[in-house]
């Protein structure tokens, strides 16, 4: 309390404690007159706002007089502040949504925030049942279909020359001499050349497992959001990574100036319009939130038995370890944001240390939220896809649409997009693409690529020959690829860590107030930990440190080797990246160089971007 | 601080009351818009010429961003302007366009260019311009009245790091410098003669020059010279003398008014005298400034010159402009608003009945890029925006010998010329091999003819004429047989060839795209603002 007194007075000695959110007219008035706060009766008093909303009403009102005197907030006014329980009154309702029974594929999600771990599982299903029993219902029958055909001698090398197997639409792609007889070799289990039905559908599938349908690909660097080489974003000035009096004075203007839309308010969107470039820049939600704090996934249902289990969780955190090299031991210092009952349940031996053991114990926090996805089935017309939200600890704020959700609370903000591959959507654009493929050679090539088939494969769903695809036609063409994948869905999840911005967004709006801008000297006075009044990178918590020491933030969960081969561009791929002007990984129309109704047909989740695995 | 509160408050009931003052006299924009046309065309009937036709909507999204934003328009923004089929969607890009943080950029970009010089014998000269950017460029993102952004920046103190006062820095803190400047920037006035002798064409004397010059005599700059330690003060003491005399002479405004005032700061006088509504000089010379920007031609040319006996092409038009400006409160954005939203800034380039003189405006002015504008354009080529995009403007920057004042903002046509055709920065750009865009286009949706027609609207923001598609297209058709031909006779030789066949084939169109880019980049239709 005491550091922060210093900190209000030394800003205060160096000029009156100010709001010039919207006035225009105050910077002339301070350069001119020095002193207006000290000088009595430039303005009637008026009554101190008691709430946010208020304060920020009131500025907007004040803002709409063309006097400045009367624009200015009193020095009285600033200086109050609200009371912690009257901020949590305005904190967004939590929504809680009751998560449907059944059985649901769980993918838990460890994200160390700067507050702490926080466990987040994500479930999901697909036509009302667990991934493995969609993958079943979706193999099973056309696995039955092959074996008929291959009658009472169901060899594997009959198999092989089936002309759905040969052109690929099932199976691995085939491979010339000796890597038959390996192939062969990796599925026959039992060696004695028959395929027997639990062989044919590991083979249909590619060797994905039934039972672990997602697996997880940690990938991409992100550029700095901002725009600024700075931690402290837009407050750093002369951007030399400290954050000094003056600076932390002159905040409040500084993040006055971002508030493009007038709305005395700062939002993450705004911030992503940096002044450089921005008619250029796409404002895009997801783009706020590119970086984000590490993640530590966990698939509690993926591991075979306990010791399985046990064994995947020391890996994690063996490679955790290892990444953050400096990272021996944490101290009760570092983790400032945990309060001393969530750091006694992690201190097991009490020393105020917590070391790699104590670490791994991570992963028994206890769950904070869940998000359910339901997705419909892949055969559904016009299915759509539910989302389920369940806040187990926290008041999180929650939104979410057909492709993606967004979660808001004290310790995260997660990002959710899931691309479901087999939508029906996507099952009309099968049908129209493959018509044009047979016009169209180069596409055909491409389409041909993309469907990792064999040359000449689409000839195989055309089974009339009449160059075009009939809704029978498409049907199976859709049926195998959905057994062949089984249900490819993707994540995406992305915590955001503006640590600045974190730091000041008291009521975890996505905004930053005038009130929470005019707080920015008590935030930042109470990290300068050696009283210099300078506020350095090192007088950070160590977890905001560890984010900012990493920049690959993006994780995504991929569907086995199909999902993960997608992330590298293929060789004849380059005019997706050079179509991706800002390099970040997608294309939004602006950047897009054809028709709308390319766009469209391209952007198969509808959310305005093009990714690179709706292309691939 | 007495006297400095006292003349604070003064200059705060001076705007404030003004402000209210006249509100109720601001003009409807759409009338004043109305207005400039009504001015226009009559003069045109006069002279016995007719407006040309309103420009084609490709060209005016391409004029429009590159005047308002310093930037071309994506292809894609092209494509849905011209499917747009609202009647009021000029006047909705435009409003758009000036309350995006480009605008604020590109405005902020401009008047630094003008503010400060070239180059000077200055440290870290650099740093200050930047800052200078970046601070006017906040104040344009708010749209401050214009009179208060000239007078914090008249006045400002500190240190050059704070922005403004790198204004005083980079003029050397010399009085006479930075009263040259402010004469040419804020007022319309060349005062450079007079320094040494009367104006001779013009009614200043020397003495005129020297008292105006007083009025920054007593600035200091700490005793630094290297830009990023400077700090600007006012200092008690300091006084200018007539060259060749001993003869001090004392701060005098160059006309006199209300407003002349001998209390605060030396400098705080001399702005209290220029921004109060009888001042006769900052709202025509920025009226005329803002004109010229936007129509490629002063009302009164050259723009920093409007010596008395110079007569405006339109002097109704610039004293009504003039007027409306000061009763909006100077508000440069809807000064912008009403002349972008006018029909004559609407006009075609062309006119049917040959060249009219440039001052009729019969026609659109076309306005070579400028250093900053061909940048942007040359990013979006090169599909590389962000830091890629400000690395390539250093580039270019350097190659363009960093020209600065009037000269970066509209006069490098040849310039531009010369080095689009021999700098490595268009050679990269469009050879097939490092060429982004050229790799864009194999995209699989996009076929001979889309590709085309998209190469166009990234380059010169417009689709190909029928003509063009089908000599183009033709020409395209023609590549496809040459190598259909040369790739059978290899055939004959070697029966493994139709691969190889393929990736010639597709080599020998990727090298005409490539040269149909650099064609295109060369044009003069991309080195000029339509």
């Amino acid at each position: 309390m005491k550091r922060e007194i210093q900190w209000k007075q030394t800003i205060q000695k160096l000029s009156a404690s100010r709001s010039i959110w919207k006035h225009s007219g105050i910077g002339w008035v301070l350069i001119i007159g020095g002193c207006l706060f000290t000088g009595s009766g430039c303005s009637p008093a008026k009554p101190i706002p008691a709430t946010i909303a208020e304060k920020a009403e009131s500025a907007v009102e004040a803002s709409k007089s063309e006097d400045v005197t009367q624009n200015t907030l009193q020095e009285s006014e600033l200086n109050s502040s609200l009371p912690v329980d009257e901020v949590a009154e305005l904190l967004p309702e939590p929504k809680h949504q009751p998560i449907p029974e059944g059985n649901w594929t769980i993918q838990r999600l460890i994200a160390l925030t700067s507050k702490g771990p926080v466990v987040i599982d994500l479930m999901l299903r697909v036509g009302g049942v667990e991934m493995a029993a969609a993958n079943s219902a979706a193999i099973q029958p056309i696995g039955e279909d092959l074996l008929k055909q291959l009658g009472e001698d169901p060899k594997w090398d009959r198999l092989l020359e089936l002309p759905l197997i040969k052109s690929g639409w099932l199976g691995n792609l085939i491979a010339e001499g000796d890597q038959v007889t390996q192939l062969v070799g990796m599925y026959d289990k039992n060696k004695d050349l028959l395929v027997q039905s639990d062989e044919l559908a590991e083979f249909m599938t590619r060797g994905l497992s039934r039972s672990q349908p997602l697996s997880i690909a940690d990938v991409g660097n992100e550029p700095n959001p901002d725009g600024k080489s700075s931690t402290f974003g837009p407050l750093d000035l002369n951007d030399d990574n400290v954050l000094s009096v003056d600076e932390i004075k002159s905040g409040p203007d500084t993040l006055a100036k971002l508030d493009y839309n007038s709305d005395a308010s700062v939002s993450i969107s705004e911030l992503s319009a940096t002044p450089s470039n921005s008619i250029m820049a796409d404002n895009r939600m997801g783009r706020s939130m590119l970086q984000a704090t590490s993640l530590i996934f966990h698939q509690p249902t993926i591991a075979a038995d306990e010791k399985s289990a046990r064994n995947l969780l020391k890996r994690k955190v063996t490679d955790l370890m290892e990444y953050y090299s400096f990272l021996g031991s944490i101290e009760r210092d570092q983790w400032g944001g945990w309060s001393d009952q969530q750091w006694a349940t992690m201190d097991k031996n009490n020393d105020g240390v917590m070391d790699k053991s104590e670490l791994l114990a991570i992963f028994e926090v206890d769950t904070a939220m869940r998000i359910a996805i339901d997705l419909p089935s892949p055969y559904q017309e016009g299915g759509k896809t539910d989302w389920y939200f369940q806040d187990l600890d926290e008041n999180s704020s929650w939104s979410s649409e057909n492709s993606s959700a967004q979660v808001h609370n004290q310790k995260v903000d997660i990002l959710v997009s899931v691309e479901d591959t087999f939508s029906g959507k996507l099952k009309s654009l099968l049908k129209s693409r493959l018509n044009e493929a047979y016009k169209n050679a180069q596409l055909k090539q491409f389409l041909t690529q993309q469907l990792q088939l064999k040359e000449n494969a689409l000839e195989v769903v055309d089974k009339d020959g009449d160059q075009a695809i009939s809704d029978l036609e498409n049907d199976s063409a859709w049926q195998w690829l959905v057994a062949r994948q089984t249900a490819r869905i993707q994540g995406r999840w992305m915590i955001a860590a503006r640590p600045w911005f974190q730091l000041l967004d008291i009521d975890r709006s996505q905004t930053i107030s005038e009130f929470e801008a005019n707080k920015l000297s008590d935030v930042m006075g109470r990290l300068d930990g050696n009283k210099d009044e300078l506020v350095d990178l090192n007088e950070l918590p160590m977890v905001v440190r560890m984010q900012l020491s990493r920049q690959d933030q993006r994780v995504e969960l991929r569907a086995g080797q199909f999902g993960e081969s997608s992330t590298e561009p293929v060789e004849d791929s380059n005019w997706f990246s050079a179509m991706d002007t800002n390099r970040d990984g997608s294309i939004a129309k602006q950047e897009f160089l054809g028709g709308n109704s390319d766009f469209q047909d391209l952007d198969r989740d509808g959310d305005g971007f093009i990714s690179k695995e709706e292309v691939y | 601080m007495c006297r400095k509160l006292f003349c604070g408050l003064a200059l705060l009931a001076c705007t404030s009351i003004y402000a209210k003052q006249v509100d109720s006299e601001v003009a409807d924009p759409t009338a004043i818009s109305q207005r400039i046309d009504q001015i226009i065309d009559g003069r045109l009937s006069a002279a016995g010429w007719a407006a040309s036709d309103p420009c084609d909507d490709a060209s005016f999204i391409r004029r429009a961003y590159l005047d308002l934003c310093g930037a071309p328009p994506r292809a894609a923004e092209v494509m849905d302007f011209i499917d747009d089929k609202s009647a009021d969607k000029r006047a909705s890009l435009i409003r758009r366009l000036v309350s995006s943080p480009a605008h604020a950029e590109n405005l902020a970009a401009i008047w630094s260019s003008w503010l400060t010089p070239e180059r000077a014998d200055v440290p870290n000269f650099g740093q200050g311009q930047n800052g200078l950017q970046n601070w006017l460029r906040n104040r344009f993102a708010e749209n401050l009245r214009y009179d208060r952004l000239v007078a914090d920046m008249l006045v400002s103190t500190g240190s050059v790091a704070s922005g403004p006062t790198s204004f005083f820095v980079s003029l050397e803190s010399k009085p006479e410098k930075i009263a040259a400047q402010t004469a040419r920037v804020f007022m319309g006035v060349q005062l450079d003669c007079a320094e040494c002798h009367d104006h001779p064409f013009d009614q200043w004397k020397q003495r005129d020059f020297w008292g105006f010059a007083a009025y920054f005599a007593q600035i200091s700059n700490n005793g630094e010279m290297a830009m990023q330690n400077a700090e600007v003060i006012d200092r008690n003491e300091g006084e200018v003398v007539l060259p060749n005399t001993e003869e001090t002479i004392a701060p005098k405004p160059l006309v006199d008014t209300q407003a002349v005032n001998t209390r605060g700061t030396r400098r705080q006088q001399l702005t209290l005298w220029l921004t109060t509504r009888d001042n006769p000089f900052l709202a025509r010379a920025t009226t005329n400034r803002v004109w010229a920007m936007l129509m490629g031609r002063g009302l009164i040319e050259p723009i920093d010159d409007m010596r008395a006996t110079q007569t405006a092409s339109h002097p109704e038009l610039l004293n009504e402009l003039s007027s409306y400006f000061a009763s909006t409160g100077y508000d440069l954005r809807k000064l912008i608003v009403a002349i972008a939203n006018s029909r004559a800034y609407s006009r075609s380039t062309r006119h049917v009945a040959g060249q009219a003189p440039e001052d009729l405006y019969a026609v659109m002015l076309t306005k070579p890029l400028s250093e900053r504008q061909l940048a942007s354009s040359v990013a979006e080529v090169s599909r590389q925006l962000g830091e890629q995009s400000r690395t390539l403007q250093q580039s270019l920057g350097q190659q363009l010998g960093k020209l600065r004042g009037e000269a970066s903002q509209s006069k490098l046509g040849i310039v531009n010329a010369l080095v689009t055709l021999h700098g490595d920065i268009l050679n990269q750009a469009t050879s097939e091999q490092s060429s982004r865009l050229i790799k864009a286009l194999q995209a699989p949706h996009l076929d001979q003819r889309g590709q085309i027609r998209w190469l166009y609207l990234t380059t010169i923001c417009r689709l190909p004429s029928p003509a063009e598609e089908q000599f183009l297209s033709s020409e395209l058709a023609g590549i496809g047989e040459t190598s259909a031909n040369s790739t059978s006779e290899a055939a004959a030789v070697d029966k493994s060839s139709d691969e190889s066949a393929q990736a010639s084939e597709n080599m020998e169109e990727l090298k005409w795209h490539s040269d149909l880019l650099w064609a295109l980049l060369n044009s003069s239709e991309f080195a000029m603002t339509p």
